[in-house]
Parts: C-alpha cells; sequence; structure tokens
C-alpha cells in the first residue's frame, strides 16, 4: 500500500491553509497554481470539493506519460513529477481523473509529492481534515472516507 | 514581484466609472512607509478626497486594499479593507475603514493586483470582471434590484464557482446609510455603509478570478514563522479554550465550522456554517449559509437584554434576509431593534409604519428589514439613514438612542454600556472610550485586541481555563509597561497607554492584514509564564516577523511600529484637515459613558459610571503619548515632523485658529 493523503471532509472550515502551506513548499512563494491540494467550497451549499492525488497503484497520469516523467521507485512511495524529463505536454494534467495534476504557467505540471514523507498541508490542517496514511499506520477516523475507492484507478 | 518587495502585487488598479477607464498604478509609490490595506489607503486619501467632499459625490474614491501578506501562508490574512467616506458618519460623513472576510482579497491578488481606487459613477448598473489582466466593466442592469446572494448566484453561474464576488444588495442601490456590502454568505464590509457608495456609483458587483504568483522575500523564514504562528494560535484571542459544536444543531441543520475568512486556523466562536435549515417564509425550502459574530443573536438570547425569543429557524432566515437585502447586522440588533423595543415601552401606541413592534414577530424583523433596504413608509426611509439620523427625524426617542449609540452613529461595542453582549466591566471600558472618542465609527472592528482579550482570560469569564489575575498582570506589565494596564483596582491609571498601544497594532490589522480576533497574540495557554511565545519570538512580535519576512523590508521591530502609528497620525491629521477635527469631537463621548455601566467590576462591587473630569486627563495623557495639542487635539509640529505628515494647508490652519480666537 503507497503512502498518501486521506481525507475527511466534515470539519474543513474553508481556511485553504493547506493549499497556502503546498504553495510555499512548492514554489517558495504564494503560486496559486502550484498546489497539489485544492479545496472548492461552494458558499451557497456548502458542498466542499477537494482535488488532491490518490497516489493510485495503476496510475492514469504516469500512464499517459509519453516521455515516463512521472515515477516512483516502489509502490509505498508518492508518484513524482521528474522536471528534467517532463516535456510539458500537459497530457498527466488531462488524464488524471481526480483533477489532481495541476498546471503552473511557471513549472509545468504540479503534484502531490507528500513532502518527503512530511506534508506541509497535513500539518496546517488544525481540524482533522487532512491525514497522512502510511503502510504502517492507518490513521482512525471518525466518520468513512468521502470518496475513497469511487475513484476511476485503483487505489 | 515585478521590483519593489515580497508579498505585494506592485499594482493597484483605478477605475472610473464614469468614463469606463481602466487605468493600473504602480502599489511602490506608497511602499515602504504605507505598508499596506488601511496604510496605503490612507495615502490615497489624502490626496484624493480633498475638503468639503461628500460620501455620495461622484469623485469620492472608494478604496480596496488588500495586504502584503494576504494570499500568502500567513495565517489569519485573508481580509480585505475598504476605506472611504462614510455614509453613516455622524455628524460628517467621516473617513473609515470597514473590512471584509471570505476569500476576495486573496483572490484579487492572485489576478494581479493590490487594490482598487474606484471613482466616478456608471451611466447604467455595472459590475466589474477582473480575470488576471483582463478588467473589464459588465452591464449589470439584469442584476440591479437582486440581493447580495442572488446577485452572487447569479454571477457565478454564469462565470464559475472559482470566482468571488463582492456585491450589494436592495439597500446599497437605495443609498441607504446602513448598507453593506459583502461576499459569500456572512462575509460584509459592515460598519460604514459602504454598500450605499457602490450604490451611488451604480456598483452592483466586482467579481475577480486569478492564478497569478506572489513573491516571499526569505521564504524559508517565512515558512518557519507562518508554521509557528499558525501553531501557537489558539481559540479566538478573547477565550483561552476551543469552542464545540451544538450537537442538536449539527443533527438538525449540518452546523459545522467555518473560517470566516482566507487563513484562519482556529475554530472559532463567532463562525458556524448551516447546510440545511427549513425556511420559515417559504415552506419546503432549505437555506444554506454562515452565521458570525453578532448574527447569532437574531434567533435571541433569554435572560439577557436581546430576550426576543424567535427560535433559530427563524433568526437564521433573517440573517440571510438581512444579507442578502444588504442591512447591517450590527445596527439592526445592537441599536435599530433594542431602540423600538425602547419605543413601544414608552409609548405602546407605537407602529413601525403600520406594523406593530413586537420583536418576538419574525414577520416584524422582515417588515423592518425590508421597509429599510427599500426605504419604505416614513419609518423604513427614516432608518435607512441609520438610527441616530432617524431619531432626529422622526423626532422620538433621542433620549434611548443616546443610551445604544456612543457616538459617530454606531451602535455600542465592547464599551459596558449599550452593548449588553459584551461582557465587560470597569475600569477596562475606559479603554474603549478612549478608542472610541478618538476614532471615527465603533472602533472595536479591529481593536478587540485589549477588552475583549482580559475579559475572556480572566477567570471570572472562564473560571476553568482562565488565568489568575496576578499572572493577567505580569503579563500586562510586560506589554504595556505597567501593573494598572490591567489591574482590576487599577481605575483611571494606566489606561492611556493601552489605548495608544492598540491603535498601532488596529493599524497593522487592518493593513498586513492580520485577524483582529486573534492579533496581537498575548495570552496563552502553551507556555508556562502564560504570555504568548513561540521559539523565543514574542507573541506581540508575530506580526513584525512575518511582514519582515514576507517583503524583505528591512525595517527593525521600533520602525515597524513607527510606520503603524504614522497611519494613525495621516488619519488623524486628514480629519483635522477635511473635518476640523478636535478634543471637543472627542469629548463627545463622555456623557454617553458618564451613565452607569451595565455589569459590575466584582471586586468594587457597585455600577461605576466615568467621571468626567478624570476622563479628560486621560485623554489629555493619551493626546501625549500621540503628540497632539492636549487644547485641540491637533498634532504638534513635532509629531508632524516626526511622522513626516503633510502639513494642514495654510487656509485650513488659519480657519482652525481664527475659530479657536472667536
Amino acid at each position: 500500500m503507497s503512502r498518501r493523503l486521506r481525507i475527511n471532509p466534515d470539519p474543513c472550515t474553508g481556511c485553504l491553509n493547506c493549499m497556502a502551506a503546498c504553495m510555499q513548499h512548492l514554489s517558495g512563494c504564494a503560486d496559486s497554481q502550484t498546489t497539489g491540494i485544492r479545496v472548492i467550497l461552494n458558499p451557497f451549499t456548502g458542498i466542499q470539493l477537494f482535488y488532491h492525488c490518490r497516489q493510485c497503484v495503476d496510475a492514469a497520469c504516469a500512464a499517459g506519460c509519453p516521455v515516463s516523467a512521472i515515477r516512483r521507485d516502489s509502490a509505498a512511495d508518492p508518484w513524482r513529477i521528474d522536471s528534467s524529463v517532463c516535456i510539458q505536454c500537459g497530457r498527466c494534467v488531462k488524464n488524471c481523473p481526480y483533477q489532481a495534476v495541476q498546471w503552473s504557467t511557471i513549472y509545468g505540471p504540479v503534484k502531490c509529492d507528500l513532502c518527503d514523507g512530511d506534508p506541509e498541508c497535513v500539518k496546517a490542517c488544525h481540524f482533522g481534515v487532512l491525514h497522512f496514511e502510511t503502510p504502517d499506520a492507518i490513521i482512525p477516523m471518525g466518520i468513512p472516507e468521502y470518496d475513497l475507492d469511487q475513484n476511476l484507478g485503483k487505489t | 514581484m515585478m521590483n519593489g518587495y515580497g508579498g505585494y502585487t506592485g499594482r493597484i488598479l483605478r477605475i472610473d466609472l464614469t468614463r469606463g477607464s481602466i487605468d493600473m498604478e504602480e502599489t511602490w509609490q506608497y511602499l515602504p512607509h504605507g505598508i499596506g490595506g488601511r496604510g496605503i489607503a490612507a495615502e490615497i486619501a489624502w490626496k484624493e478626497i480633498p475638503r468639503n467632499t461628500s460620501a455620495f459625490d461622484t469623485d469620492a474614491p472608494l478604496i480596496f486594499m488588500t495586504g502584503p501578506l494576504t494570499g500568502t501562508m500567513a495565517p489569519f490574512s485573508g481580509r480585505t479593507t475598504v476605506c472611504g467616506l462614510a455614509p453613516q458618519g455622524y455628524p460628517c460623513e467621516w473617513y473609515t475603514r470597514s473590512s471584509f472576510g471570505g476569500h476576495f482579497g486573496p483572490e484579487l491578488k492572485y489576478a494581479g493586483y493590490d487594490g482598487m481606487v474606484i471613482t466616478g459613477r456608471s451611466p447604467e448598473p455595472a459590475y466589474i470582471k477582473i480575470h488576471n489582466g483582463q478588467v473589464s466593466l459588465e452591464d449589470a442592469r439584469p442584476l440591479w434590484g437582486l440581493g447580495i446572494l442572488d446577485t452572487q448566484k447569479k454571477i457565478l453561474g454564469e462565470l464559475s464557482e472559482r470566482w468571488r464576488v463582492f456585491a450589494i444588495g436592495p439597500a446599497g442601490e437605495n443609498r441607504v446609510r446602513i448598507a453593506v456590502a459583502a461576499t459569500e454568505t456572512e462575509s460584509a464590509s459592515g460598519q460604514g455603509g459602504f454598500g450605499a457608495v457602490m450604490g451611488d456609483k451604480r456598483l452592483k458587483a466586482i467579481a475577480v478570478c486569478g492564478d497569478g504568483t506572489l513573491s516571499i522575500a526569505d521564504p524559508n523564514r517565512f515558512q518557519r514563522i507562518c508554521r509557528l504562528v499558525r501553531d501557537e494560535a489558539h481559540g479566538s484571542h478573547g477565550w483561552p479554550h476551543t469552542p464545540r459544536l451544538d450537537p442538536a444543531l449539527v443533527k438538525a441543520y449540518g452546523q459545522r465550522f467555518q473560517a470566516c475568512t482566507q487563513g484562519c486556523a482556529v475554530r472559532c466562536y463567532d463562525a458556524r456554517y448551516y447546510k440545511h435549515v427549513p425556511s420559515k417564509l417559504c415552506p419546503g425550502k432549505y437555506l444554506a449559509g454562515q452565521i458570525d459574530c453578532i448574527a447569532g443573536l437574531f434567533p435571541g438570547a433569554g435572560g439577557t437584554f436581546y430576550d426576543w425569543n424567535l427560535g433559530f429557524e427563524a433568526g437564521f432566515e433573517l440573517s440571510q434576509l438581512a444579507n442578502n437585502e444588504g442591512v447591517n447586522h450590527w445596527e439592526l440588533l445592537v441599536g435599530i431593534i433594542p431602540w423600538l423595543r425602547y419605543l413601544k415601552t414608552d409609548d405602546p401606541s407605537t407602529r413601525f409604519n403600520r406594523t406593530k413592534i413586537d420583536p418576538d414577530d419574525m414577520g416584524f424583523w422582515v417588515e423592518v428589514i425590508t421597509a429599510i433596504s427599500r426605504r419604505k413608509g416614513e419609518w423604513g426611509d427614516a432608518l435607512a439613514e441609520g438610527t441616530v439620523r432617524a431619531s432626529q427625524s422622526l423626532r422620538v426617542g433621542q433620549d434611548r438612542m443616546r443610551l445604544l449609540f456612543p457616538a459617530w452613529g454606531y451602535a455600542g461595542h465592547w464599551d459596558g454600556h449599550g452593548d449588553h453582549i459584551n461582557k465587560i466591566f470597569f475600569p477596562y471600558w475606559l479603554v474603549s472610550a478612549l478608542q472610541w472618542a478618538v476614532d471615527t465609527r465603533d472602533p472595536i472592528s479591529s481593536g478587540h485586541g485589549y477588552v475583549q482579550n482580559i475579559m475572556g482570560w480572566c477567570r471570572e469569564h472562564s473560571p476553568v481555563h482562565g488565568l489568575d489575575w496576578d499572572v493577567m498582570i505580569k503579563i500586562g506589565e510586560k506589554v504595556y509597561g505597567t501593573a494598572d494596564a490591567i489591574h482590576p483596582l487599577s481605575d483611571y491609571n494606566g489606561k492611556a497607554f493601552p489605548a495608544y498601544w492598540h491603535g498601532q497594532r488596529s493599524v497593522l490589522k487592518d493593513s498586513l492584514p492580520v485577524d483582529d480576533q486573534i492579533f496581537p497574540r498575548i495570552f496563552s495557554r502553551k507556555t508556562e509564564d502564560h504570555f504568548a511565545n513561540a521559539e523565543g519570538i514574542p507573541g506581540p512580535n508575530f506580526e513584525f516577523e512575518m511582514f519582515t519576512s514576507a517583503t524583505g523590508i528591512s525595517w527593525n521591530d521600533e520602525l515597524f511600529m513607527h510606520y503603524a502609528e504614522r497611519v494613525v497620525q495621516m488619519e488623524r491629521q486628514l480629519l483635522i484637515r477635511n473635518f476640523d477635527r478636535s478634543r471637543q469631537d472627542d469629548e463627545t463621548v463622555i456623557p454617553y459613558f458618564a451613565k452607569p455601566e451595565n455589569r459590575i467590576n466584582p471586586f468594587i462591587g457597585t455600577h461605576v459610571s466615568m467621571d468626567p473630569d478624570k476622563f479628560r486627563k486621560l485623554l489629555t495623557e493619551y493626546y501625549q503619548l500621540r503628540g497632539w495639542d492636549p487644547q485641540n487635539g491637533r498634532l504638534l509640529r513635532e509629531t508632524i515632523e516626526k511622522f513626516d505628515i503633510p502639513a494642514l494647508p495654510d487656509s485650513t490652519q488659519s480657519a482652525l485658529e481664527s475659530q479657536e480666537m472667536g
């Protein structure tokens, strides 16, 4: 089983500190396009949508990459984009069924790399929305995860 | 960052609605001395709001400003400050500010702008559409007449959910002096009546969407300090413990915590979202939205001054109705309804238009809200001018009004008298009185730092999680330089400095910006001595650390506070130039506070009233700290030089001098 983010949406307050922390980590600044997690909250319905990498077993982003720029060393590792190989064709952005690969006009495709095993977004979330799941520790949650395994790939 | 400093985009939009022109200017000309937000707005206002300008003059600018931290990782930094001449102001339309939350400000920054200065009047209703570098004026005729919530839904439906919209409702369109402008379901620029200014300019809304980048001068230091600040904060600062949801409301209406603005890292006492509340006015329909702060009073609060009993569902719906119509919640709940109830007590035959005054009846509230927003009937039209002006034009209840409204056209707030919600007793409201005296609006929008902090943390109000007085007094000594600042038997001693110190902190909140309920960090449950601290950085220095690491501006702590104070001085000079603001004006708060307080300091055991003579001495002490003339409240020559403030024009100076001679 890979390490990945799990989301329990109910306690989310819409603060977007996860996105801001991710932007700062990935871009060293606040690049609104460079984030591995996006949260969109509709204030009129209360519906929250989370866009983040599921670290799929059969990852559509990696499978469709013409230069194999999206790789991981083992099944336990996150998928990473090797920017030295990436030709910025944008297929990964289109292929991801979860809209989890963002397009940055500065960096090209951007996705969650789990911050070398210490995700900034999880640390920034004070409300128990974001959890980091590892092979050794499955973080218990009070309610079922909202979208787990309903994805088009296998997780 | 094209050049200049980190955190800013470097551009301010200039939109003239009369000519339909859209221009840009560089932010750098206002930096570093302007800091951001309210500070930059003061620079613009000094140059562009001449004496004798009214809030509804075509050329009067409406200024929207973010700050260098907006849209970054800095926690609690999502609010936007609106500045201009305020229709709600009394007896004149004082220059003032009113911030709002939600996610609009960060989106404006991502679109590439630090702020907007809007002038003119559109020939037809219009809305501003900002998508990165593309800025256009769009036809808002189909939106005219719609409520704030409905306008947003319609624009979002045509664009996409990613956009953020700031809009007015019928109250703004009808130039109601207590009209708000707002984003999402509850984030309003409430006090000031800036919704009416937008309506007068025939500006229905501003929609924004951006994909840009904000540079950070020292990314590693900034990331570290943001983490520390985010993790140190706990609870809204007035209370030491974390609030809980109400299981009954969770079950019935899907209650949950909701940040009132981007970047908030705490579960707040004041903000809740409800996913499905059945409508009383349209049976079968369900409502969703947020209730923040004072709106929690709509249902009524049994056993308090606000003891009407509408129940949660009706209260929630009325809150949403007021949001949609664009009527100021604070004025309604702390001013209008209590005032009308007083009138009924004094004369049971009094009617609001033809409606019986009955705060327990939802229909009465609907009539009041919609009559005001649409200026219906004698009472609706009168109260659309605000309660203070209404009591004069209707010639009723002026004494009652004076029990509820301390000054400047705004209802009480953390003052221990007309505001019966917030628990505050003597001597702490003396600092509020000083804040009220020298401001142009209810000062507590960015002035909670002293009163709410002390009252929330003391054992009287937080018996389990609060702090002992001796602990708080020691912390007060460290922050304010004297034990008297917090000692419950300190009387009038040591109260001028906290009012002075928090004046600068208020500017920082509105300029960086950072949230008023959280900053400055003073008390803590995470340190041994209970003084907020994160890895050696004292709580009150958090703003400085975030600002300098984000912007790269190489000020020391002292210079940082010097420039924050410079904004206070700029605003005072503007008030003197434009409105002849004087000590005599400042002292108009005295009769309000000279009435008995509404709670009792347990160490004193009896209600206390302000002693006017002692307060005048306190005001002099405050003036001395500020460098203002104790006789007339004007900036002394050395203060003007110290802060590099523009001098008053010769004509103003001589007019003021001849007034004094006369």
